[in-house]
């Protein structure tokens, strides 16, 4: 290769900069003997290259064992950490803060439940390490690297083929490149070659940076469309990528029953099937239990769902169908009405609660429990009860208000949400009230579904203040908290009832025979 | 180093020569002196309670360590399977001492003689259900109909010893097929031995793995009949092979100390012999999570008890965290580094330890089972682990005892024999192997 390099200097051209000296062996026997040699005779900045990997030349090179397995190992340990916290963190920290956690049971298993964690974490472990590994080995080898002096010389590609190469930099202390070279050949260097860096950098080409801003560019498009996905509407259903996802074979929720030969699957047409009477779901266990909490009934006593229940059994012992059509119910009523349907239409009058449940009484112990409780009651009546029944209770929230006007112009069939101040009301038992919050009870729609049972008596709790206000006694204002004489009140309560009882008038048609 | 190439064996002592039955005879004496020992001692101390008599505690002390040494050499064999069915050059000079501890396997059917008369000839009752609880018929009567019912019809007594022949036959088979090659190698040098061993290696390996499978359900699965697990084979399994590999280190530091192959067995094969410890204390570890993750997870009645029993704080948990300490994570960060691992006196230190959580690892499998009471239930009368200070003392005199009869096994086989196979065509790869 010196005859190139010779060829390079006659032809004029600008003489390259020396690099260091490569040498090629016979074998990888002889390339660990002159690595031998070369290490004894003090040199460092030297590399072996052969096409497949060499007992002993680590040895013979003096080459440092590698400090990767330390990094691992670190890495390693930080991600047994991590990943740990990262399913402690997404799993159980659900306080009120800007990323929180989200506690998902899973088979009920503890939220931060080891046995369950260690796969995880293993699979953290597994993967940082591997990272470390592969990149870390690319890190301290300098990669990537997209050119080697080396590969200018022609020579050198044998080495991955039979070509055994050792190759000194020209920066190593003990390198002369005459002694150096007549030491390599002395040492069974079958051809010792020049290396030298090319004279100016190779840049990359033109067209490459081009391209690379078309296609950064382009990697542009999908965010930008899904951010503008964001504030656009579609009219068209959604793509389905994988359809056969969407349209299964099997029945969605509220589906007719499947056909069947001449019939359907089953005999009362719908798809969804009934739990089995007496069903209770898990976790729901104390809503048959608990009877004064969740029904506000006293214990030992009959339910409205018990009822309801016995009705049922009733209607199947007599032999009557469950479930018919509201135009079949319509026909049957008017040719006869069963005295099993009077039964099941008339709310029964069941043994009701009079005070508070346990659970609530329990809250009213202490005077902060207890405020909390009248906070939450007011919640949750200003969110669901205050739109027919308004603010203060006086049934003139603004739904009830629109309806009865639509009513006057015959556009509605409203019955007039009740006063919470009616003296009815006012001597309902709390669990009376509890189950026309559940239920419902004449227009009034059941909320059983919208509003825990605790929310329910904060309601209550919540309306017994508001009746308080208007209907309640001198002694029942605590003496310390009394701000003004009672005297000096009364009269302004009085006036109050009248302008609200005008207000009611405004509103119109208070059913008295359907109430509430 | 490449310039001194070996290409011969050079060590003055290849084989124990005359010392091996003299060593033979002095383990078997003190083995039968440990075993006896630990008999009588049980004896000394009585019946641990009106169900459970002495000699039911002594047979369960005698099958954890019976077990224990079984594994070992049922791990040596995968160590000689595996070294011919990879070719493996490196493992040369070590073969032959997995050999020759392979090569007791089947005169261990002696010393499980006692637990096999009983079991199999005395029919179902309470002599023959002294160690399998599914041989009594209590317990047949108590659970007839849980799912037991369905493995009745297999865990029965004459199955039963039909079954244990067979391994013990496969294994001898295998185990004795190699020995006796490998040492007529030894005279002839014939090449074509080594092919013979290499195309055998791979049927034989199918064979070793069902019988493995079978052997630990049947040997140790099958003290607690009701419960059942399919990772519980390569559990013992894993546990064997790491059991083989610590065993062989001991062996090649011991003859080493005493002039014998001192040339031969390098650094870079007692790194190789602690990297493959390493591999299987940390497969061991594996395959124990995964089975008790399953059936934690699961949470099915039938598969917890087991495990419920064991993490119990009055009763086992105490040797279960230490096996998850000793058995596992110690060990893992213990032998991790490469320049630890080339250190033969560290694990030489190493290998005792693991051997002696080997055994715990037994002993927790086996001796929960000894207050199963005839139900087959676990929480009944039992409090505890069973044994005071002095029922331990004898459980590993029992040890000592059972260890000492199956290395008087081993140097009995040794007699004689080269210790590493002189002829083998890898011979000269192995002497030189070097670790990258």
């Amino acid at each position: 290769m010196a005859e190139t390099n010779e060829t390079n200097e006659t032809t004029g051209e600008p003489e390259e900069e020396f690099l260091g000296l490569l040498a090629r062996f016979e074998d990888p026997d002889a390339l660990v003997e002159g690595c031998d040699q070369a290490r004894r005779a003090g040199y460092t900045k030297m590399d072996a290259f052969s096409p497949f990997p060499v007992h002993g030349i680590d040895d013979a090179i003096g080459i440092q064992r590698t400090k990767l397995p330390v990094l691992v190992f670190c890495v390693g340990m930080t991600a047994c950490g991590l990943g740990l916290f990262l399913q402690w963190y997404t799993n159980t920290f659900h306080h009120d803060c800007v990323f929180p956690g989200y506690d998902f049971l899973i088979s009920g298993k503890a939220m931060f439940s080891l046995p369950a964690n260690i796969p995880v974490t293993f699979e953290v472990i597994v993967l940082l390490s591997a990272f470390t590994a592969f990149f870390g080995m690319w890190a301290l080898n300098g990669l990537p690297k997209l050119s080697n002096p080396l590969f200018r010389n022609p020579e050198f590609r044998r080495s991955t083929s039979d070509g055994f190469f050792l190759y000194i930099e020209k920066e190593d202390g003990s390198f002369s490149q005459s002694g150096t070279r007549d030491e390599l050949m002395e040492w069974g260097a079958e051809a010792v070659d020049p290396i030298s860096a090319p004279e100016e950098e190779l840049q990359v080409p033109g067209y490459f940076k081009l391209v690379g801003l078309i296609v950064a560019s382009l990697l542009l498009v999908p965010p930008v469309v899904i951010f503008r996905a964001q504030f656009t509407k579609n009219p068209l259903p959604r793509m389905h990528v994988n359809p056969d996802m969407d349209r299964q074979h099997r029945s969605e929720s509220q589906d007719a029953s499947p056909a069947m030969g001449d019939g359907t699957l089953f005999a009362d047409d719908r798809a969804m099937r009934i739990d089995p009477v007496g069903t209770i779901a898990r976790g729901e266990l104390g809503l048959v239990t608990d009877v004064e909490f969740h029904d506000g009934v006293k214990k030992g006593t009959p339910t409205r769902s018990a009822m309801a229940e016995r009705t049922v059994e009733k209607t199947v012992e007599a032999g009557r169908p469950l479930l018919v059509s509201r135009r079949q119910d319509d026909a049957a009523a008017d040719e006869s009405k069963p005295a099993a349907d009077d039964s099941a239409k008339v709310d029964p009058e069941l043994d009701w609660l009079v005070d508070y449940p346990e659970q609530i009484r329990k809250k009213l112990e202490t005077e902060e429990a207890g405020l909390a409780l009248y906070a939450r009651g007011k919640r949750q009546f200003d969110v669901y009860c205050s739109v027919c029944h308004g603010y203060a209770g006086y049934g003139d929230g603004l739904v009830s208000k629109r309806a009865l006007a639509l009513n006057l112009q015959q556009k509605a069939e409203w019955i007039a949400a009740k006063s919470l101040h009616d003296p009815q009301v006012i001597k309902q038992p709390v669990g009376r009230i509890f189950d026309t919050i559940s239920n419902g009870r004449g227009g009034m729609g059941p909320y059983r579904s919208q509003i825990t049972a605790e929310d329910r008596w904060a309601i209550i709790f919540f309306v017994r203040a508001l009746q308080a206000t208007r209907d309640g006694e001198k002694s029942d204002v605590p003496e310390d908290a009394r701000v003004v004489a009672w005297d000096q009140v009364n009269p302004l309560q009085d006036e109050a009832a009248a302008g609200s009882d005008a207000g009611k008038e405004d509103d119109k048609k208070e059913d008295d025979s359907k109430p509430e | 180093m490449h310039s001194e190439r070996k290409t011969s064996i050079t060590s003055e002592r290849i084989s124990l020569g005359d010392s091996s039955l003299k060593l033979s005879l002095v383990s078997f004496v003190v083995g039968a002196a440990g075993v006896l020992i630990a008999l009588v001692g049980f004896y000394a101390m009585g019946d641990y309670d009106n169900s459970h008599s002495w000699f039911k505690r002594f047979l369960f002390s005698y099958h954890t360590s019976f077990c224990f040494c079984l594994s070992i050499s049922v791990g040596a064999l995968f160590v000689v399977l595996i070294l011919n069915l990879t070719r493996a050059g490196w493992g040369v000079v070590v073969r032959r001492l997995a050999e020759i501890l392979a090569s007791v396997i089947f005169p261990m059917l002696i010393l499980f003689a006692p637990i096999f008369l009983i079991t199999v000839f005395s029919g179902r009752g309470e002599w023959g259900s002294l160690i399998y609880i599914w041989n009594n018929p209590t317990f047949l009567a108590n659970n007839s109909e849980t799912m037991f019912d369905m493995k009745q019809n297999y865990l029965h007594s004459g199955w039963f010893g039909l079954r244990i022949l067979i391994y013990f036959s496969v294994w001898g088979l295998i185990a004795f097929y190699f020995f006796m090659r490998s040492v007529k190698q030894d005279d002839s040098g014939d090449r074509q031995i080594s092919a013979g061993m290499q195309r055998m290696s791979a049927p034989f390996m199918i064979f070793f793995a069902f019988t493995v499978v079978f052997a630990s359900f049947d040997l140790e699965m099958s003290l607690a009949p009701r419960w059942f697990s399919t990772m519980f084979p390569v559990y013992f399994f894993a546990g064997g092979v790491m059991g083989a590999f610590a065993t062989l280190i001991i062996f090649c530091n011991l003859l080493q100390k005493n002039g014998i192959l001192t040339d031969e067995i390098t650094d870079d094969h007692y790194h190789d012999l602690a990297k493959l410890s390493f591999a299987f204390v940390f497969f061991w570890g594996y395959i124990a999570f995964s089975q008790f993750m399953l059936i934690w997870y699961a949470n099915i009645p039938e598969e917890t008890f087991w495990y419920v029993y064991r993490a119990d704080w009055s009763k086992w948990a105490f040797l279960s965290v230490l096996l998850i300490f000793g058995h596992l994570l110690i060990p893992f960060v213990g032998i991790m580094a490469r320049h630890l691992r080339r250190n033969r006196k560290y694990m030489f230190v190493w290998a005792f330890i693991l051997l002696a959580f080997h055994w715990l690892d037994h002993y927790w499998l086996v001796m929960p089972q000894f207050l199963a009471d005839p139900t087959g239930h676990l929480t009944a009368t039992s409090n505890g682990v069973p044994g005071s200070p002095p029922a331990l003392l004898c459980d590993a005199l029992l040890a000592i005892g059972m260890l000492g009869l199956y290395m008087g096994m081993v140097f009995f086989m040794a007699s004689g024999k080269a210790l590493i196979p002189v002829k083998d065509p890898r011979l000269v790869e192995s002497l030189n192997f070097k670790n990258l």
